[in-house]
């Protein structure tokens, strides 16, 4: 076999080694959640019952919301994000997580873990009508204003 | 009729709000409605301010008075915690510059001893480049609206509590669902390995073709027939 032959075949094995390497070694954001902070509880899972429906999953951590969201983000890239006053949303294919405040008298912050359903029903006050429809009663931002692009 | 029609239009069109840069007043009353609600559970006053160049008036609001409104500094114990005000330009060039549109953004912030940055609204995944784009009124709302989480962050105040929503209507619903989460996260190196297993095969029928083409050895001419020689006598 041809010494150009050896290199087309490793070039090509490496990349189909890299595939499967990159597609097995990927775990979702719930996983990795679940991996790397602690527990503290699960609630029923808000809106429709379903039996695809997932509880929600809380979770505790010693950083900061702010802190906490972007460890989550630069791990696993949301397709879409808000940030509120009162924490941070974060949109992934089939689960929201919220990053919120602690309860009174603790530090660090809580996550919740929902699916999209629950999720979207959970904070509905942050993300109504930025990730899906709203036709509850104003008081929360829309977005899709008109903008002045040039 | 129909001039009943057109004069109904036009005092329509003429009654219409003011729109002031990029928020619509809608949304920038909501905006200054969060804000208020955020000072009344921190004690810190909070107002926006982002001019432009395009002639629609700048974008101002404030926690204290509301849509339109800069940030009143005369109202003693409203803001025991100090003030911050997101300050913002938006600079369209015109189609036919070389420049590009471009945003910037500032905080500025007085009676704390830890104000939030601009590089913690980066931290957030808050790109203030997305004042020019599509979206700049979302981009906006994120930017301001994250303040008092910042504040928080760094110690300033309590954060403001964070209450999940009772009821829902039924017809509300999530849309636009984002695409595959593994894609997003891995698609820089599924190109490359896709890359590699393409160009290894390429590479291969590419040296094949530079090589020079093997010809058959041509056929040795015939040995020329040796001359006769007489015999020696």
């Amino acid at each position: 076999m041809s010494r150009h032959a050896l290199i087309a075949i490793a070039m090509a094995g490496a990349g189909v080694l890299g595939l499967i390497f990159t597609l097995s070694s990927h775990g979702s954001v719930r996983d990795d959640i679940a991996k790397t902070y602690r527990k503290v509880g699960t609630e029923k899972a808000p809106g429709n019952p379903g039996p695809d429906r997932k509880d929600t999953l809380v979770y505790a951590s010693p950083k900061s919301v702010s802190r906490t969201a972007s460890d989550i983000v630069d791990k696993h890239k949301p397709g879409d994000r808000r940030a509120t006053e009162s924490g941070v949303f974060l949109r992934y294919s089939d689960d929201i997580v919220s990053v919120v405040p602690p309860p009174k008298g603790s530090t660090g912050s809580r996550i919740l873990v929902d699916d999209e359903e629950g999720g979207y029903h959970r904070d509905f006050f942050f993300v109504g009508g930025f990730w899906g429809t709203y036709s509850g009663p104003a008081g929360a931002f829309r977005g899709g204003g008109p903008g002045t692009g040039k | 009729m129909r001039a009943l029609l057109l004069a109904l239009v036009l005092a329509a069109f003429v009654a219409a709000p003011a729109h002031a840069g990029i928020l619509s007043p809608d949304d920038a009353a909501d905006l200054a409605q969060s804000l208020a609600d955020a000072q009344e559970e921190q004690d810190v006053c909070y107002g926006w301010q982002v001019d432009n160049n395009f002639g629609a008036g700048p974008d101002i609001g404030s926690s204290t008075g509301g849509p339109g409104v800069a940030l009143e500094l005369d109202r003693p114990g409203a803001c025991a915690r100090g003030i911050v005000v997101l300050d913002g330009s938006i600079y369209y060039s015109c189609d036919s510059c070389e420049d590009s549109d471009r945003a910037s953004v500032s905080i500025r912030s007085s009676g704390m001893a830890n104000p939030p940055t601009v590089a913690d609204l980066k931290g957030l995944g808050i790109d203030p480049g997305g004042l020019t784009g599509d979206d700049d009124d979302t981009t906006l709302v994120n930017i301001v609206e994250a303040l008092p989480l910042l504040v928080a962050d760094r110690g300033n105040a309590p954060y403001v509590a964070y209450e999940a929503a009772a009821t829902v209507p039924a017809t509300d619903h999530a849309t636009g669902k984002p695409g595959s989460d593994v894609l997003r996260d891995t698609w820089i190196w599924l190109v490359l390995c896709g890359a590699l297993i393409v160009l290894g095969p390429a590479f291969y029928l590419y040296k094949r073709a530079q090589q020079p083409h093997r010809t058959a050895p041509a056929p040795t001419p015939p040995a020329p027939a040796r001359p006769s020689v007489p015999p020696p006598t």
